[in-house]
């Protein structure tokens, strides 16, 4: 049972220069318990929808054109800003943003600021003794590995190192028990050696609580070793959406193919790219939006924007190499050679 | 072997002032200690994480920083601590290509305005020559004659990259030192970039050294890698020696926490914390309050020197002798 669902979400920006389709008809969904991964490149429209769900994407400039975004079943674009405010945002959906100094109030210690946040969150309910959130805060200080938590609390966030400040901000996201966090490039801001540390410690505390996730990330290494399912979006579209597994092992759409091609440690001698740049999205191309790139693309691709088809169970293409009507059983379900190119290492087998 | 530069001891200390007085109350240790050779032709690989020094021993070979000791010899000359005209002349043989292409790149001046610079700056050409030299180069990098015209910000970022080292290719320097060269821009404009630097490489027949975090790209880049922890080199050797046999426990680490874009769990060990500041560098191994390897003798007390373990593959640790098999999805 899906958390979040977006249905057919189009989202526009009014600009000087013109309309910009930032959104265009995207469809995904979030399930119960599961990490999602949204890939793209600048400017593919993630952290547009991240932050629509929240509610907190400006109109004007932005105008929301069609599309829904369920949570647990209600529209959020329907919902009332007091409802929003007094039942959603902070309670039952939580951020966690890039840049954690940002995020962070610097003229108040951390211990200050959680307990604020924990409050905000129990807005509406008894709720619990001072003594009882100063205990639910160092709980989570724990839980994310802040050594002696109690002397944390009455620190300020300068004095806290990038990591530490991250680990802060995974806590205030998990403080309130959301069900649904969204996490945009949590970890782009900080060095290999920590971002490990972060990312496998985001994984277990979510786990541990059944959280789902919504992770916005560029970055294709970090969706293989976190996420469930991949979302691939290319200028405003979802591309592919598949088990995390099935993405890497059978990269169908030829985006999501250039894409892995592009990595440095995927590389097999000559390095690929994608020849071309991203589609300005004022006027961007008619029907699929990556045929400008494509090398693959058919006179229909400039025409009419492919549908979305389950090439195998639950992994979704968008793509005209795969035409819907073609599409039928177990058997037709296996692309010919041509149509999937495999992207296997060597030890790929020992998954 | 030839050699085009050669680092030998350098160290680059920044003071640290304090109070009304600006006394000096310690000293932030960027650079400590390095030295290695580079020889012509060659990718050399400089990698660690930020903080590391990578950056400012780039700088401080360029010039731009006084070494606080060691030198700087590039063609057999010293070139650390020059005079300024002496200076300026070394600096064309030496370019430096900005993480940030905005960095080289006025914005208030069209792009041919930006080429001519360094031109009028360190050569005595005819306007013709001038202008001859820059069509030639802004061919070679791609872009088109009439590009000249324009302005910096009518530029994608690959191609300002591209611009970025048209500026430095117009002197026909020796060396190009590339700082983080593709930060910033997205994977797939990155691979196209990284392609675009090597043909050029062999095209102008250039040395490069290559300052970077990602392992990915100075794998695929580089024909010597040399990895940094706290200013200073902690193992350094051919890329394939590095990536296939990593013996420093930081070199290890640093590679086990790179997530490959494969499924699966990570495999090797994880660091604990984050790397000390510069300014308080522990005694002995700077890499022991991390190391798992660490014992209080002789760890805590003597700083390892490093030690040739194969060809050209050099480690500083005292307990490390034997390099991890890595399993690899390249071989």
């Amino acid at each position: 049972m899906p958390v979040l669902e977006i249905n057919d979400l189009v989202i526009d920006f009014d600009t000087d220069q013109g309309v910009v389709e930032a959104i265009d008809h995207l469809t995904l969904s979030v399930r119960e318990g599961e990490i999602l991964g949204v890939v793209g490149e600048s400017g593919c429209g993630k952290t547009t929808v991240a932050r629509s769900i929240m509610g907190v994407v400006p109109q004007p400039p932005a105008r929301l054109r069609a599309g829904e975004i369920r949570f647990q079943g209600e529209d959020l674009l329907q919902m009332a800003e007091a409802d929003l405010t007094g039942r959603i945002r902070g309670k039952v959906i939580t951020v966690i943003p890039q840049d954690p100094l940002a995020s962070l109030n610097p003229l108040f210690p951390i211990g200050v600021q959680l307990r604020d946040l924990l409050k905000w969150s129990q807005r509406g309910q008894r709720s619990p003794s001072t003594k009882a959130n100063r205990g639910q805060i160092i709980d989570l200080l724990k839980a994310v590995q802040l050594p002696s938590p109690e002397a944390q609390l009455r620190k300020y966030p300068h004095e806290f190192s990038g990591g530490q400040r991250q680990r802060l901000l995974i806590a205030a996201a998990l403080a309130p028990n959301p069900t649904l966090i969204i996490a945009d490039e949590p970890t782009s801001a900080l060095d290999v050696t920590v971002q490990a540390q972060i990312l496998l410690l985001l994984k277990s505390l979510v786990n541990e609580r059944s959280t789902s996730v919504f992770l916005i990330t560029h970055d294709l290494g970090v969706v293989a070793k976190l996420c469930d399912r991949v979302a691939v979006m290319y200028a405003g579209q979802e591309v592919e959406v598949a088990p995390t597994a099935a993405l890497f092992r059978h990269p169908s759409h030829p985006y999501t193919q250039k894409l892995l091609d592009s990595l440095p440690d995927r590389q097999q001698g000559e390095i690929q790219g994608i020849p071309g740049v991203v589609p300005g999205l004022i006027d961007p191309p008619r029907g699929c939006r990556f045929h400008t790139r494509c090398e693959e693309a058919m006179p229909i691709c400039r025409e009419q924007r492919p549908s979305a088809v389950e090439l195998f169970p639950d992994h979704l293409v968008r793509c005209h190499l795969f035409p819907a009507e073609e599409v039928h059983g177990p058997a037709a379900c296996i692309p010919s050679e041509n149509q999937v190119r495999r992207h296997q290492s060597p030890d790929d087998e020992n998954l | 072997m030839e050699t085009l530069l050669e680092v030998r001891g350098l160290k680059k200390y920044f003071p640290m002032a304090r109070g009304f007085l600006k006394r000096v109350v310690g000293w932030v240790k960027a650079v400590d200690d390095v030295s290695f050779a580079v020889a012509p032709g060659e990718i050399f690989g400089l990698v660690g994480e930020s903080g590391c020094g990578k950056s400012t021993l780039g700088k401080t070979i360029l010039g731009l920083h006084q070494p606080t000791a060691g030198e700087v010899r590039f063609e057999r000359r010293t070139i650390s601590g020059l005079p300024a005209e002496a200076a300026r002349r070394v600096r064309r043989d030496i370019q430096y290509v900005y993480q940030d292409p905005g960095a080289s790149l006025d914005p208030w001046w069209t792009v041919g305005r930006s080429l001519r610079e360094p031109l009028v700056v360190h050569m005595a050409l005819s306007r013709p020559d001038i202008r001859r030299r820059i069509e030639e180069v802004i061919t070679a990098v791609g872009l088109e004659p009439h590009h000249l015209q324009r302005y910096p910000h009518e530029f994608s970022g690959g191609q300002q990259r591209r611009l970025a080292l048209a500026r430095t290719l117009v002197l026909s320097p020796r060396l190009i030192i590339f700082d983080e060269p593709t930060a910033g821009l997205d994977v797939s404009v990155q691979a196209t970039i990284l392609r675009f630097f090597k043909q050029i490489q062999a095209q102008f027949d250039l040395t490069y050294m290559f300052i970077s975090h990602d392992l990915g790209i100075v794998r695929l880049m580089c024909d010597k890698v040399t990895v940094m922890y706290l200013g200073a080199i902690v193992e350094s050797g051919p890329t394939e020696a590095i990536f296939q046999a990593p013996t420093h426990p930081y070199t290890q680490a640093l590679l086990a926490a790179v997530p490959k874009p494969e499924v699966g769990p990570w495999e090797g060990t994880l660091l604990q914390g984050e790397p000390p500041s510069p300014d308080n560098i522990p005694s002995g191994c700077r890499f022991r309050l991390r190391c798992p390897l660490a014992q209080p003798d002789p760890c805590a007390s003597v700083e390892p020197t490093l030690q040739m373990i194969g060809t050209g593959h050099t480690i500083a640790c005292h307990f490390a002798t034997k390099p991890a098999q890595v399993a690899s999805a390249k071989s």
